[in-house]
C-alpha cells in the first residue's frame, strides 16, 4: 500500500472492521435516542450519573477480562476476586477502626492495601499456574473461583459485614465531583492508561502478539511467560479494586458481591470485539459495550420491564454481537 | 489412514497410557478408603447406595458434556437448560394432570416437554457453532442466559408444587433388582453413549473432527451435521438428567442447574476429557463425577465445613488439572 491506495480486498476488510467496531457504538447511540422519547426521566442528570456509575464497575473489571483475553485466555474468577477483596477490605477496617478509631484515614488505606494485594496475588497464582503447567485457564480459574468463593465465604460464613469507618462509607462511597461519582473518574483513568498502553507502551503491543501467534512470539523472544502472569495479575488487581468501590458504596463487606461478574466480564468484552481466540481487544471499545449492557439494564428498568427478562436481552444481544463481528467467530472452521 | 483407523487408533490412546484412567480409579479407591477409616458410617450399604444415586446424576451431566467436549466444544448452558426443562415440565405435568386427571398422561406430557425443550436447545446451540461456525463458548453464554430468563420468567421465580407424584415414584423411588432408578438410568445412558462412541461411524468421526475439524472435511465426514448431532446428543441428555433430578425433589426448581455447568465441565475434564478436543470416552464423566461425589460425601460424613469442602474440591480441581497438563505436554514433546 505504498501508494496509499488501498487495494479492493483490505478495502472491504476495512469496511468489515469498522463495521464489527462501530456496531456497539452505533447501538447504544440508537438506544439512548429512544429511551429519550420514551422516558424523559432517561437523561435526567442523576440517572446519567447513576448509568456512568454502574458501568464503572462492569468497564474495570471487563478491561481486565480483556486483557487476559486477549492472550488467548479467561479468567472466571473475576467474580469471587471481587467478593474476596470486599470481604477483606471489610473485615480489616472494621477490625482496625475498632483499634485505633481517631485514625480513619490510616485504617482506609491500610485495608485497602491489604485488599489489594490479595487480590493481586490470586492473580500471580492464576497467571503462574497458566503460564507454567500450561493446562486450560478455564479450567485452572474454575479451580480458584471454588477456592476463593470458599474463602470469601468461609470467612464471613456468610454474614454481611459492617463497622467500617464513615470516612470510607459516606465520603469515599457516596461521594460525588462534579455530579459524576469518584468509581466514573476512576474508570475513565483506567481505561484511558491501559488504552494509551495497548497502543504505546512495547508490552501492550507484545500481549497482542502472543495472543495473535504464541509460537511466533516466543521464537522472536518475548516473555510470553511474564506476559501471561502480568495480564492475569492485572485482571485480578482490577477486580479487587472493583470490590473495594463497591464495598464503599454499599457500606458492608459480602462473599456474594459481584458474582454476576464473570458471565457479565465475558459478555462485554465480547460485545466489544474482544476475540476468545486471542490478540484482538481495545480498552475503549469495552468502555463503551460496558455502557451500553448498562443503559439496556437502565432503559428497561425506567420502562418496567419485567427484570427476569434481561437476561433473555443479554444472550439474543450476545448472539447478534457474535454475528456481526465476523473476526470473533473463532469456532471450528471447516473450510 | 482412513479417517476410520485414524479415530480408532485415537479412541484406543484414549483408553490407554493416560493419567486419569490409571491412577483415577486408584485415587477414588483411597479416597473411599480414607474417609471410611475415618468415619464407619462411609461403609455402610445405605451410603454406598446414597453415593451411587448421587454420582449418577452428575456422571449423566458430564456425559453429556464429554460429547460437545470431544468436538472441541462447550455446553455452559447445560445448569440454566436444567431449570428450565425443570420448571417447564413440572408446569406441564400440573396443568395436563389437572386437565386430564390422568397421572400417567401427565407423566408424557412432562417427559415430552423436557426432551423437546433439551432437543430444542442442544438444535439452536448446534445450529450457531457448526452452521455458522461461532465460538461455543459465546453461543452457550448466550442460551445460558436465555434460558435462565425463560426458566425464571414462565415460573415467576417460585417453585413449581402440587407435581404428581408419580413422577417421584418412576424416575426416583423404582428400583430394579435393588438397582435405584436414577443409577439405573446412568447406566443405560453410559452403555448406549459407549455404543455410539465406539461402534458407530457419528461417534468416531466426532473424534476426529474434535482434533482435526479440517482432515475430517477432506476425509468426507458430514462435519456440520455431526456437530449439530453432538450438541442436541448433549442437551437430549441433559434433558433426561433434568427430570431425573427434578423427579428427586419433586417439585420444578428455577434454580436447579446452579453449579451443574461447571461441575459437569470439571467432571469430565478431570476424568480425562480434553478442552483441546479429540479425547473423551464414558471413563471420564463416571470417574470425574465419582472423585467429587466420594470426595463431597465423605467430606460431608466426618463433618467438615461446607466452605471448607469448597475450597477443598477447588484445590482437587486445580491439582488434577495441572498434573493432566503436564502428563499431556510430556506426551506432545516426545
Amino acid at each position: 500500500m505504498r501508494e496509499g491506495v488501498l487495494q479492493p480486498a483490505a478495502y472491504s476488510r476495512l469496511l468489515q472492521v469498522s463495521i464489527a467496531t462501530s456496531i456497539v457504538p452505533l447501538l447504544l447511540l440508537v438506544l439512548a435516542v429512544g429511551l429519550s422519547i420514551a422516558e424523559p426521566r432517561f437523561f435526567s442528570e442523576t440517572n446519567i450519573a447513576n448509568i456512568l456509575r454502574n458501568a464503572s464497575y462492569l468497564a474495570i473489571i471487563s478491561s481486565g477480562q480483556m486483557l487476559v483475553m486477549i492472550l488467548g485466555g479467561i479468567d472466571l474468577s473475576v467474580g469471587v476476586v471481587v467478593a474476596l477483596s470486599s470481604v477483606t477490605t471489610s473485615i480489616v477496617m472494621s477490625r482496625l477502626s475498632a483499634l485505633w478509631p481517631d485514625h480513619a484515614t490510616l485504617t482506609i488505606l491500610i485495608s485497602c492495601v491489604i485488599a489489594l494485594g490479595l487480590s493481586t496475588s490470586i492473580g500471580l497464582i492464576n497467571g503462574l499456574l497458566v503460564a507454567y503447567t500450561k493446562a486450560s485457564a478455564f479450567m485452572i480459574t474454575l479451580g480458584t473461583l471454588t477456592v476463593v468463593g470458599g474463602i470469601a465465604f468461609y470467612i464471613t460464613s456468610g454474614i454481611p459485614i459492617y463497622g467500617m469507618p464513615e470516612g470510607f462509607t459516606r465520603e469515599f462511597g457516596r461521594a460525588s465531583l462534579l455530579g459524576l461519582s469518584y468509581p466514573t473518574y476512576i474508570a475513565a483513568a483506567l481505561i484511558l492508561a491501559i488504552a494509551l498502553a495497548q497502543r504505546h507502551l512495547n508490552i501492550g503491543r507484545h500481549l497482542y502478539a502472543v495472543g495473535g501467534h504464541g509460537p511466533a512470539a516466543r521464537a522472536s523472544g518475548l516473555p510470553v511467560k511474564k506476559l501471561t502472569i502480568m495480564a492475569y495479575t492485572l485482571c485480578s488487581a482490577l477486580a479487587g479494586l472493583v470490590g473495594i468501590l463497591l464495598t464503599a458504596r454499599i457500606g458492608s463487606g459480602q462473599a456474594n458481591l459481584g458474582s454476576e461478574f464473570m458471565l457479565q466480564s465475558i459478555g462485554a468484552a465480547v460485545l466489544a470485539g474482544v476475540s476468545l481466540r486471542g490478540g484482538i481487544g481495545r480498552a475503549e471499545m469495552v468502555a463503551v459495550s460496558s455502557i451500553f449492557l448498562t443503559v439496556v439494564a437502565n432503559g428497561m428498568n425506567l420502562l418496567r420491564i419485567d427484570s427476569k427478562l434481561q437476561t433473555i436481552v443479554f444472550g439474543v444481544l450476545l448472539l447478534f454481537a457474535i454475528l456481526m463481528d465476523r473476526r470473533n467467530r473463532g469456532g471450528p472452521s471447516y473450510d | 489412514m482412513t479417517d476410520t483407523n485414524a479415530s480408532a487408533q485415537m479412541i484406543r490412546t484414549s483408553f490407554t497410557g493416560n493419567l486419569p484412567n490409571v491412577l483415577l480409579p486408584i485415587a477414588i479407591v483411597a479416597l473411599f478408603l480414607f474417609f471410611g477409616a475415618l468415619e464407619p458410617n462411609v461403609r455402610t450399604w445405605g451410603n454406598l447406595s446414597n453415593l451411587a444415586i448421587q454420582a449418577s446424576y452428575l456422571t449423566v451431566f458430564a456425559l453429556a458434556q464429554t460429547f460437545v467436549v470431544i468436538v472441541r466444544g462447550f455446553d455452559l448452558s447445560l445448569g440454566t437448560t436444567v431449570s428450565l426443562i425443570s420448571v417447564a415440565a413440572s408446569m406441564a405435568m400440573v396443568w395436563v394432570g389437572g386437565a386430564t386427571g390422568s397421572d400417567v398422561v401427565a407423566l408424557v406430557a412432562c417427559i415430552a416437554t423436557g426432551i423437546a425443550i433439551g432437543l430444542l436447545v442442544g438444535l439452536v446451540n448446534g445450529f450457531f457453532v457448526a452452521r455458522w461456525q461461532l465460538n461455543p463458548f459465546i453461543v452457550t453464554l448466550a442460551t445460558l442466559n436465555i434460558c435462565m430468563g425463560f426458566a425464571t420468567t414462565i415460573s415467576g421465580g417460585f417453585q413449581i408444587f402440587n407435581v404428581p407424584s408419580i413422577l417421584n415414584d418412576v424416575f426416583y423411588r423404582a428400583s430394579f433388582l435393588g438397582i435405584p432408578a436414577p443409577v439405573i438410568a446412568c447406566i443405560v445412558l453410559l452403555v448406549a453413549a459407549h455404543l455410539v462412541l465406539t461402534r458407530f461411524r457419528l461417534g468416531r468421526a466426532l473424534f476426529l473432527i474434535g482434533s482435526n475439524p479440517r482432515a475430517a472435511v477432506v476425509a468426507g465426514i458430514p462435519v456440520r451435521k455431526y456437530t449439530v448431532l453432538a450438541y442436541v446428543l448433549c442437551s437430549g441428555i441433559v434433558a433426561l438428567g433434568a427430570l431425573l433430578l427434578t423427579a428427586r425433589t419433586g417439585s420444578g426448581e428455577p434454580n436447579l442447574g446452579g453449579n451443574l455447568m461447571l461441575e459437569s465441565i470439571a467432571a469430565a475434564v478431570m476424568g480425562g476429557a480434553s478442552l483441546r478436543g479429540g479425547k473423551g470416552n464414558i471413563a471420564a464423566p463416571i470417574f470425574g463425577a465419582l472423585v467429587i461425589t466420594v470426595l463431597s460425601n465423605g467430606m460431608n460424613l466426618v463433618r467438615i465445613d461446607g466452605y471448607i469442602q469448597q475450597i477443598i474440591l477447588g484445590l482437587v480441581i486445580t491439582a488434577t488439572v495441572a498434573l493432566q497438563a503436564r502428563a499431556e505436554n510430556r506426551r506432545s514433546a516426545k
